[in-house]
């Protein structure tokens, strides 16, 4: 018992390294957040170009809007069927080397909010595209008959229902977005995983572990709350049903 | 009941063709409506008498033929569909109120994107159109806390807010419950009686009769037969006619 008490939870052999682990946990929180508004962005963007259509029979029009349909498939499945290591892998070894301006010299940082970007912007177009495709047909129909183009439909009618229903599905994959940052260790990026890892080589006791964990409970478990609380919520509302689940 | 009908042409259908796959809902129909005039369109369910309304207005692309609004076409290929719709409104069956507004937003909100008419004008005048509907009371609430008959009522003042030319009402008390459709036929009258242009597919037979200029029957994707409402519900010509009045009378 006391060896267990003496490896997970040794406040001396932490303590040297608590500062390191905490601004580990911030850089964990800031890599995060970038990610989320980059992959939010582009999962919008993806989500809009995948329920392209149009009932126009202008052939180039028709065109564009299928290839708009596909890049935004091939993408979705790509991205969704890699796993994110081996994007964030393949990004940090490869970029240095393409000669490209901007891309061949950034930081880890960069490469590592690039890679979950990239990856993230695929979950959340799928998420982006069930709340779009949960609007009725109706809302679409009001609008037009209103007069309303099918842009002002899109921002004032369809998309700010669609994320408001989606919700606890993003806030999920926000969550297991903050987990992923963890995979960002493998390439020198100083969050809080890579961090109490090195203490715990140091120290060979894996209470810089703990508190790794410790930081991350204290950041999943209230949005955690906050999820199921929206879900409750939305099942009052809708009587079951509506809510939907990525 | 006759209304002041004028003579001029507010909404036109010309050899209307409409076929979902392999399947020919219109057969062919020419209608049109004066400024000012009331037309109530019956039919049995299926007859096609929601895809005419659905097609003056581009819900639906005609197969074939022509809709024109006052002289636009608006089937025409260069026409602005957009500015042309804004100009036919339209009251669906199952209202179809924007849920993230509220009920004042609902019939400010269209006026203020689509005509750009400024923010403080359009809620002034949303706050007029509610309270002809009745319901200025109810502008702050969400449509979700309304009944299915305020909800309506809500939707037709939101049609008003466009200022249309003419609006088509597709079964608009068909979802409502027996003791709620009354409210929405007084708003219906009112509107008529104020000398609004109505295209109405109904199931309200004492509607069509009490306020419309003009009945429609349609069967099978074609017009059977049209007169004075009073006249085709009493002595309708056709078999066909008389079979579904046999049925809904």
């Amino acid at each position: 018992m006391n060896t267990i008490r003496e490896l997970f939870f040794s406040w001396d052999s932490v303590r040297p390294y608590i500062g390191a682990i905490a601004r580990g946990f911030w850089l964990t929180i800031r890599i995060t957040f970038t990610a989320l508004v980059f992959a939010a962005a582009g999962g919008m963007l993806l989500a809009i170009m995948r329920q392209a259509r149009t009932a126009s029979r202008s052939v180039p029009r028709r065109v564009a809007y299928f290839l708009s349909r596909l890049a935004s498939v091939a993408y979705i499945d790509v991205f969704r069927g890699l796993p994110a290591l081996l994007v964030i892998v393949l990004l940090y070894v490869s970029l240095p080397y393409t000669g490209i301006p901007v891309l061949s010299d950034m930081s880890e940082f960069s490469v590592g909010v690039l890679a979950l970007s990239l990856v993230y912007a695929a979950y959340l177009a799928e998420i982006f595209r069930a709340g779009i495709e949960s609007v009725e047909r109706g809302q679409v129909e009001a609008a037009r008959s209103l007069g309303m183009s099918s842009g002002q439909t899109l921002t004032r009618i369809v998309l700010p229902q669609a994320v408001r229903r989606v919700i606890p599905p993003l806030m999920n994959e926000f969550i297991i977005l903050s987990k992923d940052t963890s995979l960002l260790s493998t390439i020198a990026v100083a969050e809080v995983l890579g961090t109490a890892r090195d203490a715990q080589a140091q120290t060979l006791n894996s209470t810089p572990l703990t508190a790794a964990a410790i930081f991350y409970l204290i950041f999943t478990l209230p949005l955690t709350r906050i999820v199921d609380h929206y879900i409750a919520r939305d099942r009052r509302r809708s009587g079951g049903g509506q809510v939907i689940i990525p | 009941m006759t209304h002041a009908v004028s003579r001029e042409v507010a909404l036109r259908v010309e050899g209307l063709h409409k076929s979902f796959g392999a399947h020919e809902v219109l057969k062919g129909i020419d209608l049109a409506i004066h400024r000012g005039e009331v037309v109530c369109i019956i039919g049995p369910s299926g007859s096609g008498k929601s895809t005419i309304l659905r097609c003056m207005n581009l819900m639906e692309v005609p197969t074939k033929g022509r809709v024109f609004v006052g002289d636009d076409e608006i089937t025409a290929a260069k026409a602005n569909t957009n500015a042309l719709r804004s100009r036919v409104g339209m009251v669906f069956q199952s209202f179809n109120l924007f849920p993230h507004y509220t009920v004042l937003q609902n019939v400010a909100v269209p006026p203020h994107i689509v005509k750009k008419v400024p923010r403080a004008e359009a809620h002034a005048r949303a706050h007029e159109l509610l309270a002809r509907v009745g319901l200025a009371e109810k502008a702050a609430q969400r449509p979700r806390e309304l009944s299915g008959g305020q909800q309506q009522r809500v939707a037709i003042a939101r049609a008003l807010a466009m200022e249309p030319e003419v609006i088509l009402f597709d079964e608009a008390t068909s979802a409502l419950d027996p003791e709620l459709v009354v409210e929405v036929l007084t708003v219906m009258r009112s509107l008529a009686d104020a000398g609004m242009t109505m295209v109405v597919v109904t199931h309200e037979m004492g509607f069509a009769r009490q306020v419309g200029d003009r009945l429609v029957f349609i069967d099978d994707g074609v017009i059977v037969e049209t007169g004075v409402p009073a006249d085709v519900l009493a002595s309708p010509q056709h078999e066909r006619t008389k079979r579904f009045l046999a049925r809904v009378l």
